[in-house]
């Protein structure tokens, strides 16, 4: 509330800081000939009023009204980035505006949802990568029709929260996983992020340790290699302390970028790919398409993703659509980097 | 009217300190995901709104800065962009980030991005700038290209610029090559029509064979940065047995390259070396490791935003930094003497 009882006007602001009116205006316009110390004296007085500038107010009125908000976790995965750009183009020919929030793989990303909805006026969301698990109260929180892709959440929580575009990450790499059982592999190895942190490369994880055991083949701990991010930096290394204890015949990653860095690794232990360890991915990113050996992998598909994200989505935003989920096949493709023994 | 709940009322009732409902608040990592919990719970119940958003109000206005990035699949960007938002975030400056399309102009996206946003400052990352002197000189605030910069008719005081001197490490690369012994290249840039990094990684590499009075080199082109369009500018070349040395103006391109060679039987290094520019980390990792011009990327990330906070906060004039950048000798390439 301002001292007069009406709202604070730039005539107020201006008296208030002792400046002429069109020094408040150059701060608004955060022109550049203002010294510091009046802009933050000024600034101090639009704080103490919480005085949101007739300026401000016309800029939220003319921001373009339809955009739409992205947020990516973990924003230098390749299967995102394709994704991303299938979804530009298709914002674009809807006249849309597309609004990226890049976020860390570890931060909650519904929580980074909500704040940049307070921030950013946008008519809907769509997720690339998140948690299986949700609390509804904040699902709740998020005041625009949002999409969450590349994962379904689990089952407790209530499908009309949320709409989603996923595979069915457990039950996909675990008909994957018995593939590679039943051509013969018996010394099987997974390298995947973080079990236990409501990752989709741990519905993954324990697709493949629920087919090794149908299979009656031991998963030890030690046969599941940690990694921190979906990188090739991380492959490699998670592939070469595999290697080091025990010869698989068969490293199973979560993920592409992992596989693409762990055929270096065999590379460069003298190992023979898919000779003496075949490699398989999950994705099914450009760049195991061109790698030698070219790369055996659980393909996603990226452009169905996107598509069928954003056409749920603008159903929800111009029509008021329900809610919808959609699970995808995959498409195992046994590349060069596999072979059956 | 209820009285409108404080932060501090949430922390009593929450029972946890005013921090904590701060750190809540900001996604901040270090909260236990109980105590996260039980302060969310509060907070919902209680429907109460963090100042914060009234205050990120102001904050788009004030300290907002516009990132057009050409090419958001590119992996090349995709590290440089995430040391940038870091770097930003540090000083708390909200980030826009606008992607632009292959075909779009990129000062026509900036305008309007600064029309709708009123951002502080912009930074650009990539981008051709062809026949826009006139356009950029409606852009009113600071800007920062980043790596690229501009020559020839812009009015260079109006801009700062990081980057690496294209023309200039291409022209030491095919000096380093030709002293190695080859003397029989082909080139695949992007697309003939380019006027950006593509053509200036080409002109210094021409140069430098023309200098050493080579024959010119075979040209091919990939229609972008794309493994897929080096894969196929690479097919066509591989009939020709002569070409000793094949430069690829990017690493994507170098990788559908490679890949294009192995399947036509030809032998990297052995029959034939391959070298590009960037060092995307798939260059490091990729069967053979590719020998490329590797760009200094936290470097131009960083100075970017440097030269960008020189202009907002520091009144300082604008400035153009150029880069060195590292050759990396990798599996892809040997010297024939």
């Amino acid at each position: 509330m301002s001292e007069t009882g009406h709202d604070t006007n730039i005539y107020d602001i201006a008296r208030l800081a002792g400046v002429s009116i069109s020094t408040v205006s150059r701060v608004l316009n955060n022109h550049p000939d203002v010294s510091a110390r009046t802009r933050q004296k000024v600034q101090k007085i639009f704080e103490e009023y919480s005085y949101i500038p007739n300026n401000s107010a016309r800029n939220l009125s003319r921001e373009p009204v339809n955009a739409i908000g992205v947020v990516i976790k973990g924003f230098d995965n390749p299967f995102f980035q394709k994704m991303l750009g299938i979804l530009q183009t298709q914002l674009d020919i809807r006249q849309y505006t597309m609004l990226l929030h890049p976020i860390d793989p570890h931060t909650d990303e519904i929580e980074a949802g909500i704040a940049f909805l307070k921030e950013k006026k946008v008519r809907g969301l769509i997720f690339l990568g998140a948690a299986y698990t949700q609390s509804p109260i904040r699902l709740a929180q998020l005041n625009v029709p949002f999409v969450i892709a590349t994962i379904a959440l689990e089952q407790s929580v209530d499908q009309n929260l949320y709409s989603s575009v996923a595979i069915d990450n457990y039950a996909e790499i675990y008909t994957a996983a018995k593939t590679i059982c039943n051509s013969g592999h018996q010394k099987i190895a997974a390298i995947g992020d973080f079990p236990g942190d409501n990752s989709i490369s741990e519905l993954r994880i324990r697709g493949f340790q629920d087919a090794l055991s149908a299979n009656n083949l031991m998963v030890s701990r030690e046969s599941i290699a940690v990694t921190q991010e979906f990188s090739m930096a991380e492959g490699y290394r998670a592939a070469r302390e595999l290697l080091s204890k025990e010869r698989y015949t068969c490293l199973f990653c979560m993920a592409d970028v992992l596989a693409l860095g762990a055929m270096r690794a065999i590379q460069d232990m003298g190992l023979s790919i898919p000779g003496d360890v075949s490699v398989i991915g999950v994705d099914g990113i450009e760049a195991g398409k061109f790698s030698c050996p070219r790369l055996a992998t659980v393909e996603q598909p990226a452009e169905q993703f996107a598509s069928e994200s954003l056409r749920i989505l603008m159903d929800m935003v111009e029509n008021s659509a329900q809610n919808r989920h959609l699970l995808f096949p995959t498409n195992l493709y046994l590349g060069e980097s596999f072979r059956a023994l | 009217m209820p009285e409108q709940m404080k932060i501090e009322d949430i922390a009593r009732l929450a029972g946890v300190s005013v921090s904590t409902v701060s750190r809540v608040l900001n996604s901040h990592p270090d909260v236990s995901s109980a105590t996260r919990q039980r302060v969310l719970e509060v907070i919902s119940s209680h429907d109460y709104i963090p100042n914060d958003s009234a205050r990120s109000l102001k904050r788009e206005s004030f300290h907002g800065v516009g990132i057009m990035v050409k090419g958001i699949d590119n992996p090349f960007f995709g590290k440089m962009l995430r040391m940038i938002r870091e770097e930003l975030d540090r000083r708390r400056y909200q980030i826009l980030l606008q992607p632009v399309e292959v075909e779009e102009d990129e000062i026509d996206t900036a305008l309007s991005l600064v029309k709708d946003k009123k951002p502080e400052g912009l930074i650009f990352l990539g981008g051709n700038f062809q026949n826009s002197s006139a356009k950029l000189a409606m852009l009113d605030i600071p800007y920062v290209m980043a790596t690229i910069t501009l020559k020839g008719k812009v009015d260079r005081a109006s801009f700062s610029s990081v980057a690496v001197d294209d023309r200039q490490e291409t022209y030491s690369l095919a000096e380093h090559l030709i002293s190695a012994g080859h003397s029989r290249f082909a080139i695949i840039a992007s697309s003939s029509d380019d006027r950006s990094v593509s053509k200036l990684r080409v002109d210094g590499f021409v140069q430098a064979l023309e200098e050493h009075h080579l024959p010119p080199p075979i040209m091919e082109y990939a229609g972008g940065h794309s493994m897929e369009g080096g894969y196929e500018a690479a097919s066509r070349l591989s009939a020709n047995p002569e070409i000793t040395c094949l430069f690829c103006i990017s690493d994507l391109i170098a990788i559908g390259a490679m890949r294009a060679l192995y399947d036509s039987g030809r032998s990297i290094p052995g029959d034939i070396s391959v070298v590009s520019f960037d060092g995307i980390p798939a260059a490091r990792f990729s069967l053979p490791s590719l020998a490329t011009v590797v760009q200094p990327v936290r470097e131009i990330a960083i100075g970017a935003v440097e030269l960008l906070l020189d202009r907002l906060e520091r009144k300082q004039p604008n400035r153009h930094c150029i880069l060195p950048a590292e050759f990396v000798w990798g599996e892809s390439f040997q010297p024939l003497v």
